[in-house]
């Protein structure tokens, strides 16, 4: 198999995704009202909820094609958990960059211990964790269940964490980041930003599928050469 | 507007300017370390193939 | 033969090889110790500061050397094939789930229950006998919800090249909501609180280690296929 085979419409995705940023650029920065206390900073959170949301997205996706890796053992669904839960570190660490700089502007500390924030952190952990586990398993088969059942047990483990670093926390709770309700017009814009970022998160793992393919066939064409070369 | 309510505002736009363009670095330095990885699985998948061919002849 | 016979026996088996050998226990004890003298250097005993930690103290200790015997629980199966002898057996899969979190708790149990006067004798702590009894429960239930998922991730990191130094990245992030609780519980006993006032930590330690004995339970299998 080509390593650039993205499988169908990836192209065509990755220009819906795009145009969707371009749009939710323009609803951002020209087509949402500017908000009463945080002023041009507020419009951090709709990039940062977009991200943050598509994280969590991630790892749901992780969680279910593990689950279906462990019923079927069919590869494909460890390369879908795989290429989710890479492009879930990136945006997870996208998260935990831009944070901080609201929270900078909003509360003049680089960091809170805020229980969304603090969820996230942990959240990256539980990623890296993941990669640990799949590195430090050589033989495909047994590197596929292992890291399945990490990522069912990871991502069960995310709600309870946030219950817990809630009930931990005096810390103020922003509700919406925005301040109480959010007006429909950044609504709107939030919604935009929040599918372009879903588009952009299909178009990435499709791109990160491609390449855990390639590494499974170069994993059996190196096999074969070694069964050939004991023969 | 005066000169401090610009400053103010530029002020403000640079925190908005750094959260988006961590984003957009974040994203563009995942698409060419995919790229790169995507070229050399393929070179790697090549090479092998040549190389059991000329095994087979 | 019943379910339950089997698990204990493997339970039997476990802490038999542990009297003999003591590897686990007497590692996991002075590592304890060792976290005592550590943060007594680190921190002045006799501040009051230092009172305030004294529950983040204790559970930095039990949960680092919870986790160095974790790890040899299964890592030990690997010498002779001891982990292949166990998969033959004619048990279920979930037996040695379950054989194994039960010997892991009761070591782990065994080293806290020694440690924990030590850690207040040195920290010069002094503490109601109410509040001791609370803190026994406590740490029954917290324990129980890491050794549960612990043994599972202990299996799974057993498996891997790096086992050593994986299972304390992996387990750590995942075992965050029962060191948040056990903290908070410990203090709260510890400062005369009743049980209303911790009720809604207590539930949440309760779904915890339901959560996380089923889930694993179910899980185990995958872990162990060769």
């Amino acid at each position: 198999m080509d390593p650039k085979d993205h499988g169908r419409g990836h192209f065509a995705l990755g220009w819906l995704a795009l145009a969707l940023l371009l749009v939710s650029a323009f609803a951002i920065f020209r087509y949402a009202p500017l908000e009463k206390v945080m002023l041009e900073v507020q419009k951090i959170f709709y990039v940062h909820v977009g991200v943050a949301w598509n994280a969590f997205l991630a790892f749901a996706v992780v969680c279910v094609a593990s689950i279906a890796y462990l019923k079927t053992k069919n590869r494909r669904w460890d390369v879908l958990a795989a290429a989710s839960a890479e492009v879930g570190l990136l945006f997870t660490t996208l998260v935990l960059l831009t944070g901080p700089v609201w929270g900078r502007f909003a509360w003049n500390t680089w960091w809170t211990w805020e229980p969304r924030l603090t969820t996230t952190l942990i959240l990256w952990f539980i990623y890296v964790a993941y990669f640990l586990i799949r590195s430090g398993v050589a033989e495909p088969h047994r590197r596929a269940s292992l890291s399945a059942v990490f990522g069912i047990i990871g991502f069960l483990d995310v709600p309870i964490i946030y219950f817990s670093v809630r009930l931990w926390g005096s810390h103020p709770i922003v509700l919406g980041k925005g301040g109480g309700g959010l007006h429909p017009m950044m609504l709107q814009a939030l919604i935009i930003t929040v599918f372009a970022y879903t588009a952009l998160y299909v178009y990435l793992t499709q791109k990160a599928m491609a390449v855990e393919r390639a590494k499974m066939e170069l994993d059996e064409i190196k096999e074969g050469l070694r069964e050939g070369a004991q023969a | 507007m005066d000169q401090a309510t610009l400053d103010l505002i530029t002020y403000r736009l640079s925190y908005v300017w750094a959260a988006y363009s961590v984003v957009m670095i974040g994203l563009f330095v995942y698409l060419s370390t995919i790229g790169r990885r995507q070229r050399k699985l393929a070179q790697d998948i090549n090479l092998l193939r040549q190389a059991i061919e000329e095994k087979r002849k | 033969m019943g379910f339950l016979v089997k698990v204990a026996g493997l339970v039997r088996k476990d802490l038999l090889s542990e009297l003999r050998t003591k590897e686990m226990i007497s590692s996991m004890l002075i590592f304890a110790f060792l976290v005592i003298v550590i943060f007594a250097f680190a921190f002045e005993p006799s501040k009051a500061t230092t009172k305030a930690v004294f529950p983040g103290i204790i559970w930095v200790g039990f949960s680092f050397a919870g986790i160095l015997g974790l790890g040899r629980s299964f890592t030990a199966e690997r010498e002779n094939d001891c982990l292949l002898g166990l998969m033959l057996a004619p048990v279920d899969r979930s037996a040695i789930y379950f054989g194994k979190v039960i010997s892991n708790f009761f070591l782990v149990t065994l080293m806290q229950v020694v440690s924990l006067p030590v850690f207040f004798v040195l920290f010069d702590y002094r503490v109601t006998a109410g509040g001791i009894g609370k803190l026994v429960i406590i740490m029954v239930m917290a324990t129980f919800g890491f050794m549960a998922v612990g043994t599972l991730l202990a299996a799974l990191s057993a498996n891997a090249r790096t086992s050593e130094i994986l299972l304390p990245l992996i387990l750590f992030p995942i075992i965050v909501p029962v060191v948040i609780a056990a903290v908070k519980l410990t203090a709260m006993a510890l400062a005369g609180s009743s049980w209303g006032e911790m009720g809604m930590w207590l539930r949440m330690l309760v779904v915890y280690d339901v959560l996380f004995l089923v889930i694993p339970f179910m899980l185990f299998d995958f872990v162990l296929e060769v």
